[in-house]
């Protein structure tokens, strides 16, 4: 049973996992392009010390896109649910609404890691070819807490998607700007390597919020 | 009354519920109950609160007080295995669009014990869609026969039907009844349902529950009231006073060049009744009405 929760969900986002996927892809071009640029306008060495000493970071539109990403996937599930209230069907389905709103919601999730792996392996491979591995690993490390921007912003949209009434609705869009403000606040490249850990424990736990307004849904007292 | 007792006795038992949104009162003290085996029907004036009964009988809406049990079960509490056991139908057909015909089916099949996947092809086969037919691409008939589809293949318990007919056609709406009575024939069957048009339910209706502004309620068989309740005609052009509505008169609605009365009340004793109150009953006269005049007449027309 949780699996049909699984595989309706598929069915409903494939599509617009495949135009977040495309925009992705665009903009791997888009910064691929950036950086032969780049080689065009200075020589290696220039670029180089850019890069390495003055933290030079032609690849930020990844974390214009990881959020976009989180955000449309998150719409693309939920604005379609909870038009008409449509999302009763599922929670009138025999299972336990909590099994119910995280298999929507490990579904998403998924569905957003898989594209922003492909944007990091796709930064990993094309900063490979032109730079060092200390490079190629500090941009990593880099985009990584964006990554992770993408995710709360995910979670931060459903959040207020779910949410039945405008007061809260508004109270849980400051609370997923904020959590998701956390991972794009100005920094070194590289910065947050050290703590990317506790910080996707604080995505990890920020997840099952979305039982909160998913349960006033269910129970709404209006 | 023991919580095990209510889960016997009755599909459905409300006690002193108690609505509110804000400060709009919908239901005050409202009581009634549905006994297993039955066909109920859920009728009154739009705005007086059936779907959002239904809301709240499925656990959609946490009562403001009062207790609400469906198979025993409080109805904000409802567990999964009480939820397997009833089919629901929501206002406007709600179905999932982005699935195919096929794709629904083996979504929901799953999920209930007893399914029969051959009703749900023989419903939506008389569509003369392919399988792969997305639900979104097809019209509020097609779409309710789907919906249809999947309420006879789960066979619940009870069916719980809000609003059924809503952007049917005459076609759609009789083949949704012949369904229904198909069902109903398995026996043991419970359902509440509510639609707009009443006529089409009184061949397969039980009982009516009629609610009213404010929460108040009458419940008893149809044919009860279709016998008992009565339309009656007062001449307006006789020089007397207005008549009014009363214990005995339940409704006066004008009827042209007559006064419209109804009542539960036989001829005679109308007639007593309004000379009593000094209203001469000259040219009183007892009109045959069928189900959707009884209705009007019952809950008034605006």
């Amino acid at each position: 049973m949780f699996a049909s929760i699984l595989h309706k969900e598929f069915i409903k986002l494939r599509a617009f996992w495949l135009a977040a996927l495309a925009l992705n892809a665009c903009i791997i071009v888009y910064v691929l392009l950036e950086m032969l640029k780049l080689f065009r306008m200075d020589h290696a060495e220039v670029v180089w010390y850019r890069v390495i000493h003055l933290g030079q970071i032609y690849y930020e539109p990844f974390m214009y896109v990881m959020v976009i990403t989180g955000i449309f996937l998150a719409f693309a599930q939920f604005f379609p649910e909870m038009k008409n209230h449509r999302f009763r069907i599922s929670l009138h389905l025999p299972l336990a609404p909590h099994n119910i709103v995280l298999g929507h919601i490990l579904v998403g999730l998924v569905a957003v890691v898989l594209i922003l792996a492909v944007d990091v392996m796709a930064l990993y491979i094309m900063t490979g070819l032109y730079f060092p591995s200390e490079i190629v690993h500090r941009s990593v490390f880099t985009v990584l807490p964006w990554a992770l921007a993408g995710l709360s912003a995910y979670i931060g949209s459903t959040l207020v998607l779910l949410e039945p009434t405008w007061r809260l609705r508004i109270f849980n869009f400051v609370v997923s700007l904020g959590v998701t403000g956390l991972f794009l606040l100005p920094a070194d490249p590289g910065a947050y390597a050290h703590i990317l850990i506790p910080l996707f424990a604080l995505v990890l736990f920020f997840a099952p919020s979305v039982l909160l307004p998913a349960y006033r849904f269910r129970y709404r007292k209006f | 009354m023991t919580q095990a007792e209510c889960s016997t006795d009755y599909a459905i038992e409300v006690t002193h519920l108690k609505h509110q949104y804000g400060k709009r009162v919908i239901y005050e003290d409202l009581n009634f109950k549905v006994p297993h085996g039955k066909v109920f029907a859920l009728l009154g004036k739009n705005g007086v609160g059936k779907t959002t009964l239904i809301k709240i009988l499925m656990g959609f809406l946490r009562p403001t007080a009062g207790d609400c049990r469906v198979f025993g079960d409080a109805s904000h509490e409802l567990t999964p295995e009480t939820r397997s056991k009833i089919g629901l139908l929501f206002e406007g057909h709600l179905a999932y669009e982005f699935m195919s015909i096929e794709g629904v089916e083996r979504f929901f099949a799953p999920f209930y014990a007893n399914w029969k996947q051959e009703l749900y092809y023989d419903l939506t086969g008389k569509l003369g869609l392919p399988k792969n037919h997305k639900i979104g691409n097809m019209s509020e008939g097609q779409r309710s026969q789907v919906v249809l589809g999947l309420l006879m293949a789960q066979q619940p318990e009870m069916l719980i039907l809000d609003d059924y007919t809503m952007g049917l056609d005459a076609g759609y709406r009789r083949l949704f009844l012949d369904y229904l009575a198909d069902y109903l024939k398995a026996g043991d069957k419970t359902v509440l349902v509510t639609s707009h048009i009443v006529q089409d339910l009184e061949k397969i209706v039980d009982e009516v529950i009629f609610l009213e502004r404010g929460g108040y309620t009458t419940q008893m068989p149809l044919r009860d009231f279709l016998e008992g309740f009565r339309q009656y005609s007062l001449p307006k052009d006789v020089c007397r006073e207005v008549p009014f509505k009363d214990e005995m008169i339940k409704n006066i609605e004008d009827g042209g060049a007559n006064y419209l009365l109804y009542s539960f009340a036989n001829f005679r004793t109308v007639a007593a009744h309004l000379a009593e109150r000094g209203i001469t009953p000259e040219g009183l006269e007892q009109l045959p009405m069928g189900f959707e005049d009884a209705f009007i007449g019952f809950t008034g027309r605006y």
